[in-house]
């Protein structure tokens, strides 16, 4: 147990400044988006907006991109923010194969620690950093609302922010335990974290053209990001239950693969 | 032998990838309180033996063992004694020399003895202002002390060191030489790679030398020195024909007034032979473990 302290916080003490800046990239993103969403909605730009929105982009966002409450929330499903967070969670996931590729395990592993402890580190740091970041977007969303939301404006449901934030933690945490399981297959970062980045690009977009496309939509369910439907959520759903079993699913599955080979692999 | 007394005990300890044979059936023994020097030329299959026996590296067939504990089953007991220095040290170069010490101590699940990690910097002649600064500030032989120091700080009965003195210069590697005395002297086993045979001539009891993967030489330093054999050197006053010598002596070099004989058994066959000619001076050399090694490297190389 102390061993395992000892390596996530060792991973955290690492890591610091790269949580620390993907934190205050969340928060200036998020006060940009509530600013911008407060501008709007004083000079009525949200009704031309709505008159000039394409059919497929009203039916897709529900119309709700078109209001104040839509668009801050919109920071949630943003591909800029979900690149930066699955960015992050593979970055954790691989760390153990980059600590394999750099030899960092010799010294580790020549210690009385069983394997998988390096796999339970590396859910712990994953868990911190998601709960750090999506934290951190939550309590923005939240602080910037109080400080910057015009008067009048409709502000959205406490309830359904939070159901988009959890819901954004949990698909940051599958492919976090996506990225450590397939590492856990490979002898070099680069190349596990490549293969990762181009998956998460490639079902991101399989997600969007299910959206739009009907033939595309049965295959779209093995996308992770198919079960963060933001816009339902902006609509008024709350976390569908569904979406929790299947990226928590992900997730343990994952990382039992990731434990099971790294118990049994070459270090 | 039993396991009993024994602080290392391979069998039949094999690793292959695919059909490239890294160690091939290694069989031996290294018992407590004895340095014991494992040698062999890159690639031969040092540091891959040295991986199974921390569990790094899963054996395709064989066992190995630390104290009678077998190192795959019981790993974590095994682990529990063994400091080890890597020959290629992994270090996040972000980390403090200190913070590296602390992390890889709690990790061994002991208190760091600040004291004896002190004592172990000054031996190893890092300042310890050198501890509160960055790994990327290191040049290699510091990073290298640092490594040592690691290993040796939990003082654990067993040291495996691959190619320890690598990177230091003449003086600290010869405090490492007296730490290392000094360790043997309280008991503690201490099993080193080396390239460098005068380091394994001066401090190992036993060697081990592993060549393709197999195992080809596993003697006391003495022994493995007399294989060898004794040369010696004759310088006549004039020049001589050669001539067929004793069985057991070879001619190794020879001009017209110079011979250099190696000799494998007893010296007084040849006595009589050199009576007969015009000997104006004669040299006998002890063997070097240098030399006899350097025969198993060519043999490897050829």
């Amino acid at each position: 147990m102390i061993g395992l302290l000892a390596l996530a916080g060792h991973s955290l003490r690492r890591r610091r400044g790269l949580l620390i800046g993907l934190s205050l990239m969340l928060i200036a993103f998020q006060c940009f988006m509530v600013l911008t969403a407060r501008n709007y909605e004083q000079t009525g730009g949200f009704k031309a907006m709505t008159a000039l929105m394409p059919q497929f982009m009203s039916q897709l966002t529900n119309m709700m991109a078109a209001t104040f409450t839509g668009f801050v929330l919109f920071g949630y499903s943003h591909p800029i923010v979900q690149l930066f967070l699955v960015a992050m969670a593979i970055s954790i996931g691989t760390e153990p194969v980059a600590e394999i590729e750099t030899r960092f395990v010799d010294l580790v592993m020549a210690r009385p620690l069983r394997r998988a402890t390096v796999v339970v580190r590396t859910l712990i740091v994953l868990l911190v950093a998601t709960v750090m970041a999506v934290g951190t977007l939550l309590a923005a969303t939240f602080v910037w609302l109080w400080l910057l939301a015009p008067p009048g404006a409709r502000l959205p449901q406490p309830r359904v922010i939070v159901s988009l934030a959890v819901n954004l933690a949990l698909l940051v945490m599958a492919w976090g335990g996506i990225a450590l399981g397939l590492a856990s297959f490979s002898k070099r970062r680069a190349t596990a974290a490549t293969v990762c980045g181009f998956l998460a690009f490639a079902t991101f977009v399989l997600d969007y053209a299910g959206k739009f496309w009907k033939a595309v939509q049965p295959v779209s369910r093995i996308s992770p990001f198919h079960y963060f439907d933001s816009f339902a959520m902006i609509g008024g759903r709350t976390l569908a239950t569904i979406d929790v079993v299947v990226l928590t699913g992900m997730f343990a599955v994952s990382a039992v693969i990731a434990g099971a080979v790294y118990a049994w692999r070459d270090l | 032998m039993t396991n009993a007394g024994l602080a290392i005990a391979l069998r039949d300890l094999a690793k292959s990838y695919g059909a490239v044979h890294a160690v091939r059936g290694v069989t031996f023994d290294v018992a407590q309180g004895e340095i014991f020097g494992f040698l062999g030329l890159n690639g031969a299959g040092k540091t891959t033996t040295i991986r199974m026996l921390l569990d790094l590296l899963r054996p395709s067939r064989g066992s190995a063992a630390v104290f009678g504990i077998d190192c795959h089953r019981d790993s974590l007991k095994a682990r529990a004694l063994v400091g080890y220095m890597p020959g290629e040290l992994g270090l996040y170069t972000d980390m403090t020399g200190q913070e590296l010490l602390d992390l890889l101590a709690h990790l061994s699940g002991t208190r760091a003895d600040v004291g004896y990690r002190l004592t172990l910097v000054d031996a190893l002649e890092l300042a310890r202002a050198d501890l509160k600064r960055t790994l990327r500030e290191y040049s290699t032989g510091m990073k290298r002390k640092l490594g040592l120091i690691q290993a040796l700080q939990a003082d654990p009965p067993l040291l495996i060191l691959d190619e320890p003195t690598e990177g230091l210069d003449p003086l600290v590697q010869q405090a490492l030489y007296e730490i290392l005395f000094e360790l043997r002297r309280r008991g503690r086993t201490i099993f080193m790679s080396s390239h460098v045979l005068s380091e394994v001539e001066r401090l190992c009891d036993r060697i081990g030398m592993i060549r393709s993967g197999e195992m080809v030489l596993l003697s006391t330093v003495e022994k493995a020195r007399r294989l060898g054999g004794r040369i010696v050197r004759v310088q006549f006053s004039t020049a001589v024909g050669v001539v067929a010598l004793p069985p057991g002596m070879t001619l190794v070099s020879h001009a017209a007034d110079r011979w250099q004989i190696r000799v494998e058994r007893e010296i007084g066959a040849l006595l009589p032979l050199l009576a007969a000619l015009p000997v104006r001076d004669l040299e006998i050399a002890e063997p070097a473990l240098e030399d006899v090694l350097r025969g198993f490297y060519r043999e490897e190389q050829s």
